[in-house]
């Protein structure tokens, strides 16, 4: 037997489970139907056909996160070997190497502007790069060393060339004014590692979603001090959320090898989405691995996740169904990104190398 | 929960067996939310200002304004359908000169 509890406490753990029970019910309340209903006389799109049109080779252990720049030509790409690599994906050219004081690289972002590059890992620092500003031997200088992290820097996002917001281990999320080197704000909320993040594509400055190992994901804004929404839904670790271009939806893939669909205003999930899996049953037994990473076309219409498996999954988003599997990777498929005019899609993967995929 | 991150990094650089050192966060900041889903966290949540918070949390995200799903679906139906043509991943280039990835011709005018 433990100690009694406190009367108080117990009050407040009833009201913390009829607060769940009113939350429930409201969304159950908002979920007059499905996306099959509502999408049923929508034709099915062409299977898509995506070619690689540039493979990056360069480095040389596990690439974990690659991201395009806002100019959609050049993209970034962090790996195990210590490196960053800034990549001109149209001529398929390494336009910068940049050493890192730790390997052990988990995440990369490039800004909007191209102007910067941030990279964090195991080394529980966010370092920014200044790409146009590079010393006597021709390495991009670094700007700031972020530090203050009780866990490792999972994921990281430029809000603005001054502003940069992170995610890290220690389950909470901080913004660094770059300017003066500074954290400005802190958020928690997660029960588990902030492991990624994606902005809203109307409010980039302000408003973006986060998934973690909590099997949760989280709206913040960060004009506010604590979460806005909080959605369910997954059964195991989110890997990764990728806003939707409409910004009133976003999608996730998770660990538990399903992709989902998010509804910012119906405040749930409206869509799950499979892979068909080995024996074809469509069901989440048979599936073949655990998603690591999203992204969505430029309109919307297809979703894609890199898997455990090696291939990255192709859904028609309003459909459902599962229209293709880009191979070619070797090895888990660690990280996707599209680029912002839609034109090419970028995957980076355990087996050290970057595929550039175009129609 | 944490098996996925701590996969990646058992090998270094020069493949040598190397377990990172993680710090895990404060019991404080473990706490801090309780889950949908039955709690492992809430049997250690003892402190009342944590389960405060928590209510307090949880009245926020209760009292929002929610639209019904076919409603919204059908927003994200309409985006859809008015960028699609920007979509080059869904319908491909009409020209191939506005494709940056194509291949380029080995003939050129001098």
């Amino acid at each position: 037997m433990g100690p009694k509890e406190d009367p108080a406490v117990t009050g407040l753990k009833k009201e913390i489970e009829s607060l769940k029970q009113t939350l429930k019910s409201a969304q159950d309340a908002a979920n007059d139907s499905t996306l099959e209903n509502v999408c049923s006389g929508l034709n099915e799109v062409p299977r898509l056909r995506l070619q690689t049109k540039r493979l990056l080779k360069g480095h040389i252990h596990k690439v974990n996160s690659v991201h395009f720049s806002g100019d959609s030509r050049h993209c970034v790409s962090g790996s195990l070997d210590g490196k960053l690599i800034i990549w001109d994906t149209w001529t398929g050219n390494k336009v910068q190497i940049i050493p890192l004081r730790s390997s052990w690289v988990m995440t990369t972002a490039f800004s909007q502007s191209g102007n910067f590059v941030a990279s964090g890992g195991m080394d529980n620092m966010a370092t920014v790069y200044d790409l146009n500003n590079r010393d006597s031997s021709g390495v991009a200088k670094v700007t700031r060393e972020l530090a203050g992290y009780d866990g490792f820097l999972s994921c990281c996002r430029f809000v603005s060339d001054q502003k940069l917001v992170t995610g890290s281990g220690d389950m909470k999320i901080c913004l660094w004014d770059l300017t003066s080197g500074k954290r400005i704000g802190e958020w928690f909320g997660h029960a588990g590692d902030v492991v990624s993040m994606s902005l809203k594509p109307d409010d980039s400055e302000n408003v973006f979603v986060t998934g973690s190992v909590d099997q949760s994901a989280k709206l913040w804004d960060l004009r506010e001090k604590a979460a806005v929404q909080t959605f369910w839904g997954h059964s195991a670790d989110v890997n990764s959320v990728c806003f939707h271009p409409s910004s009133v939806a976003f999608c996730s893939a998770s660990e538990d090898k399903t992709a989902r669909l998010f509804d910012l205003r119906s405040d749930q999930q409206v869509a799950q989405y499979v892979n068909p899996g080995g024996g074809g049953g469509g069901s989440v037994e048979n599936s073949t691995g655990g998603f690591t990473s999203s992204g969505l076309s430029k309109s919307g219409r297809y979703l894609f996740a890199g898997c455990d498996d090696s291939n990255i999954h192709m859904w028609d988003l309003l459909k459902g169904c599962h229209t293709g599997t880009l191979g070619g990777h070797e090895n888990r498929v660690t990280s996707i990104s599209v680029a912002d005019n839609g034109i090419a899609l970028a995957s980076c993967s355990w087996d050290q190398n970057i595929r550039i995929w175009v129609c | 929960m944490y098996t996925y991150h701590r996969e990646r990094f058992l090998y270094n650089f020069n493949w040598q067996f190397e377990r990172p050192v993680q710090v895990l966060p404060t019991l404080r900041e473990m706490f801090f939310m309780s889950d949908m889903r039955e709690p492992e966290y809430i049997g250690f949540m003892s402190t009342l200002q944590q389960q405060r918070l928590i209510v307090e949390q949880l009245r926020r995200e209760a009292a929002i304004r929610r639209i019904n799903v076919s409603q919204a679906v059908e927003e994200i139906k309409k985006y859809i359908a008015e960028h699609e043509q920007e979509d080059y991943l869904l319908i491909g280039f009409s020209s191939q000169k506005s494709n940056p990835f194509r291949e380029k011709s080995s003939c050129s005018v001098i």
